[in-house]
């Protein structure tokens, strides 16, 4: 299994403490944020590393869903995994229209959690190849 | 259309679309929902997640993988978040809970007619003219076009002339299928591509047995090409060797097959091109003066993108449009000043620059608009940010490199045996350049 970069985003900073072990243990890169803003503060200071964000939909302040807008509008391409203790079918469908990259209820199970991240980050790679890929293409053909 | 197995939600949809102008079709079952997809114009679903047949969800995913451009809208009585994560996930544009409530459904209705209606404009109104598949309004292109049209009316050999990536083997195809030989086969050969000690029997065939390792008898491009035409490219090209053996088959009108003492005669057009000066290389007795006036009794040159700046943006919208409907995606929207930039560029790599630009454009795209900063910086206006001292190793070697590989041609094989590193470390390197001078 490859290893990924994972940024979780929990305003319960037990579960955040907890989970961020239990990914580190199975040998995750762990960033964490209390907050939607913490999240993009760190996005921005490590953006070219995080390849899955996991995001809490409720938090206070800048709420899941808004934190899910904004990263995907600065950074396309990376993944979130929403997470959630009480997702309404609304907040899913909003969710998922913004690019979500799945839907996770809580408690989750870890190897669940486990598998979906490391679809999610491998999507990420397999689109930034394509991207390199078209822009050789277009580098080598330019000059042709 | 409406899919539901219960007959008081499809009575409800129909009356709540019942005063907008689209036809509404109510069906039972999954079963009868493909019929109709199969045999019907239907342009948007609405389609509810029990279904007695099939699930709904499998028919929602049945839909998109057969019919890309049909939409889909779900409705259920009582979604659950996973239902709901996988709907969205494999395409539907929403989930509605049921009881519907009118307003909400004729609001998803009417926003996806818009997004239907938005998208047919694009193909229709902006589909730009199109003859023998050369784009453009340009009167450069109306003069090939002309000329296409004489040469493909008439039985005499044809020299196209044009830079690289002008489309020369769309105008052969062209002359040779608006042609009286156009039943017969139309065989491109790539002069630079047949390595000398080869060149007979590439041509002309040879027999089993005519040489070691000739296993069995094999046709030669003359003899498939017989009745047809065959497109010589980068004639240029051509080593002195090949320009005798050729010239030779123009003056006779028959072949030799290697190992075969038979001679056998050929009826085969000839249309070469290429995007060297030949009449210069004539004159450096680089090609066959001979050959040339054999070649050279039509004349066609197909201009350069810069010369007929009038074509562009007709060639963007139409590869834009193809790429993104074999995609699958929303043809995304240039800005004034992207439009612009692009009218401006000098092209040096002509139609087949502009088609991977485009291509390259709609995989990056995040959204569904394209401005001047998503262009490459060659592309950019204004002046290059004059360097500042000394630059660090890296950028002059990405520098080199892109330099070494602008003169060879893009070909990557060469460029690695002039910088003295093998192909995979020049991959390798290319892709760092990439990563780092991302975007563009």
């Amino acid at each position: 299994m490859t290893i990924a970069k994972l940024l979780l985003v929990d305003d319960e900073t037990a579960f955040l403490d907890a989970m961020a072990r239990r990914l580190k243990k199975r040998d995750f890169d762990v960033f964490t944020a209390p907050s939607g803003m913490d999240a993009l503060d760190v996005l921005s200071q490590n953006g070219e590393k995080i390849e899955v964000v996991i995001l809490d939909v409720k938090m206070p302040g800048m709420d899941g869903i808004e934190t899910l807008a904004e990263i995907k509008r600065k950074y396309p391409l990376i993944e979130v995994v929403m997470l959630t203790g009480h997702a309404t079918v609304s907040s899913a469908i909003d969710g998922m229209k913004q690019g979500a990259f799945d839907y996770l209820m809580k408690p989750c199970d870890m190897a669940v959690l486990v598998e979906k991240v490391n679809t999610a980050a491998s999507k990420k790679r397999q689109q930034e190849e394509k991207i390199i890929e078209a822009r050789m293409k277009a580098i080598t053909t330019r000059r042709a | 259309m409406a899919v539901d197995s219960d007959t008081g939600a499809l009575d409800d949809i129909r009356a709540c679309l019942a005063e907008s102008e689209l036809v509404v079709t109510t069906v039972p079952s999954g079963a009868e929902a493909i019929r109709v997809l199969e045999f019907g114009k239907v342009d948007l679903v609405i389609l509810d997640i029990q279904i007695p047949d099939v699930d709904g969800l499998s028919l929602l995913q049945y839909i998109r993988e057969h019919f890309k451009d049909i939409e889909v809208i779900m409705t259920a009585a009582s979604p659950t978040v996973p239902d709901a994560v996988l709907a969205i996930k494999r395409g539907a544009e929403n989930l509605l809970v049921k009881p519907l409530q009118p307003d909400e459904l004729r609001f998803a209705v009417n926003r996806l007619v818009g997004k239907l209606n938005h998208r047919r404009e694009l193909m229709s109104a902006s589909s730009p003219p199109e003859t023998y598949g050369l784009i453009g309004i340009s009167d450069g292109i109306r003069n090939v076009i002309e000329r296409i049209e004489r040469a493909a009316a008439i039985n005499a050999n044809v020299l196209i002339h044009g830079e690289s990536g002008t489309g020369k083997e769309l105008v052969a195809r062209a002359i040779h299928y608006g042609s009286d030989r156009a039943a017969a086969r139309f065989v491109p050969v790539n002069c630079t591509a047949i390595p000398d000690t080869l060149i007979e029997s590439e041509l002309f065939g040879h027999v089993k047995g005519a040489f070691t390792g000739a296993k069995d008898s094999r046709a030669g491009f003359f003899q498939v090409a017989d009745g047809g035409t065959i497109f010589l490219d980068e004639i240029g090209d051509a080593s002195l060797n090949l320009q005798g053996k050729l010239l030779r088959v123009l003056q006779n009108k028959e072949i030799h097959i290697v190992g075969s003492s038979n001679v056998r005669k050929v009826d085969t057009r000839i249309i070469a091109a290429t995007h060297k000066d030949l009449v210069a290389m004539v004159d450096k007795n680089l090609f066959r003066e001979d050959l040339y006036y054999r070649l050279d009794v039509v004349d066609i040159y197909v201009p350069p993108l810069r010369e007929r700046p009038a074509d562009i943006l007709p060639l963007v919208r139409h590869f834009m449009n193809q790429y993104a409907q074999e995609m699958g995606l929303e043809p995304p929207h240039f800005s004034d000043r992207a439009m612009e930039n692009l009218k401006n560029h000098s092209w040096p790599g002509n139609v087949r620059e502009l088609e991977n630009l485009v291509q390259r454009l709609l995989v990056n795209a995040d959204s569904g608009s394209l401005d001047v900063a998503d262009l490459p910086k060659t592309m950019r206006q204004g002046v290059r940010p004059a360097t500042e001292g000394f630059q660090t190793l890296a950028t002059l070697e990405a520098e080199h490199i892109l330099r070494v590989l602008e003169s060879v041609g893009g070909n990557k094989t060469q460029a690695a045996a002039i910088l003295g590193i093998d192909r995979k470390t020049l991959r390798e390197k290319l892709k760092r350049i990439v990563e780092t001078h991302q975007p563009g």
